[in-house]
């Protein structure tokens, strides 16, 4: 019995919020915490928790540094962040449009785990 | 995949990822253009300021001094309120241009009092204009 791909989708990125941060930085490499924020849209403490979520997994890297003597953080994607964003894009493309896509099998999946 | 793990669906997940990545375009694309439109406007300035200091508009004289101040002031308001992609290697492009521009502007302005006419202080304007449409290319693309 083959399994539905949403069970594949990855959960870590599967959130509005973790998902939302980890687009952004697949599309822009490199970003300020703060502009980050305005871009998600959510509060400092809601992305800070995210984000950890997302670093403990090895998604996102988070730099500490300063520009004109002022703090800055900045997040980038892990190369196991985009490999990992590129799966579960690949197993939505599956999910929304079955026949379009190509099938979703274990030996395609180097993303981590979908769940932990 | 409605579950209290997860609010997504793979429509609604797929329609987030487009907005973001939407989200991103703007922004990348607003410096990019208003840096552009800060090239131009260089260039009508300078285009002015050989009018004046020839002579032929010279009730503007003292519009001439002031924009400089006024367009500074508006730029940092507009710069503050609309954050960009902000990535270090960004930030770092975004001073050296500033630096590189604020210094041409300077030798345009000494060009434009050399030669008092609309025609070549404009030329002189697009020494400037130049840094504006390379920083330009750059944000666009970085």
């Amino acid at each position: 019995v083959s399994e539905h791909p949403r069970v594949l989708l990855d959960e870590v990125i599967h959130s509005p919020v973790r998902l939302s941060i980890i687009a952004s930085l697949a599309r822009i490499g490199e970003i300020d915490f703060a502009a980050l924020r305005e871009i998600v849209d959510v509060s400092d403490s809601l992305l800070s928790k995210h984000l950890r979520q997302l670093e403990e997994r090895g998604y996102v890297r988070v730099r500490k540094g300063s520009v004109a003597r002022r703090a800055r953080t900045w997040l980038t994607l892990t190369d196991d962040g985009s490999t990992a964003f590129r799966h579960y894009r690949a197993v939505l493309a599956e999910i929304l449009d079955p026949s379009a896509a190509a099938p979703t099998t274990p030996s395609e999946q180097v993303a981590p785990q979908p769940s932990r | 995949l409605n579950t209290p793990e997860s609010s997504l669906d793979a429509a609604a997940a797929d329609a987030r990822i487009r907005r973001v990545e939407q989200v991103v375009s703007v922004r990348r694309h607003f410096r990019s253009r208003t840096v552009l439109l800060v090239g131009a406007v260089t260039i009508a300035y300078f285009a002015v300021m050989g009018a004046v200091t020839d002579g032929r508009a010279e009730p503007f004289s003292m519009i001439m001094t002031l924009f400089p101040v006024v367009a500074v002031v508006v730029l940092a308001g507009i710069w503050g309120q609309h954050r960009g992609l902000e990535s270090r290697r960004l930030v770092t492009l975004e001073y050296r241009l500033a630096g590189i521009f604020a210094v041409l502007v300077c030798v345009a302005g000494v060009l434009a009092t050399v030669l008092p006419h609309p025609w070549p202080a404009a030329l002189a304007g697009v020494l400037p204009a130049v840094v504006c449409l390379l920083g330009a290319w750059q944000l666009a693309h970085r």
